[in-house]
């Protein structure tokens, strides 16, 4: 199972119901919606899609599909924010 | 509540403006 982590220290803000990371090496400014912010504060440890699943079901009670963890975990990877945990 | 459908989004993400201007 693909195991996922934060690449490398980042500043992220709650500013309402968003997120704000602030990569300081790449410059780049990313904001999350709140269930983005959650995810991205349980992947300073590595995390697979169905850890962060099981984890947003615990945390918000709510269903969340697995296609949906898995193109934010894309999309973060893409931004530069993510890689693979070996 | 089980049946509320939640996702988590990218809402942007772009490089970080400085002012030299």
């Amino acid at each position: 199972m693909v195991q996922f982590i934060q690449k490398n220290s980042f500043e992220a803000t709650q500013i309402e119901d968003e997120w704000i990371i602030l990569d300081t090496d790449q410059y780049t400014v990313t904001r999350v919606n709140d269930l983005g912010g959650f995810c991205w504060s349980k992947l300073c440890e590595a995390q697979t899609v169905d850890s962060l699943q099981t984890a947003i079901d615990q945390e918000y009670g709510a269903e969340c599909e697995k296609d949906s963890v898995v193109k934010f975990l894309t999309d973060l990877e893409k931004c530069g924010l993510i890689r693979h945990a070996i | 509540k089980k049946n509320v459908k939640i996702r988590p989004l990218v809402l942007s993400h772009q490089p970080v403006q400085f002012e030299t201007s």
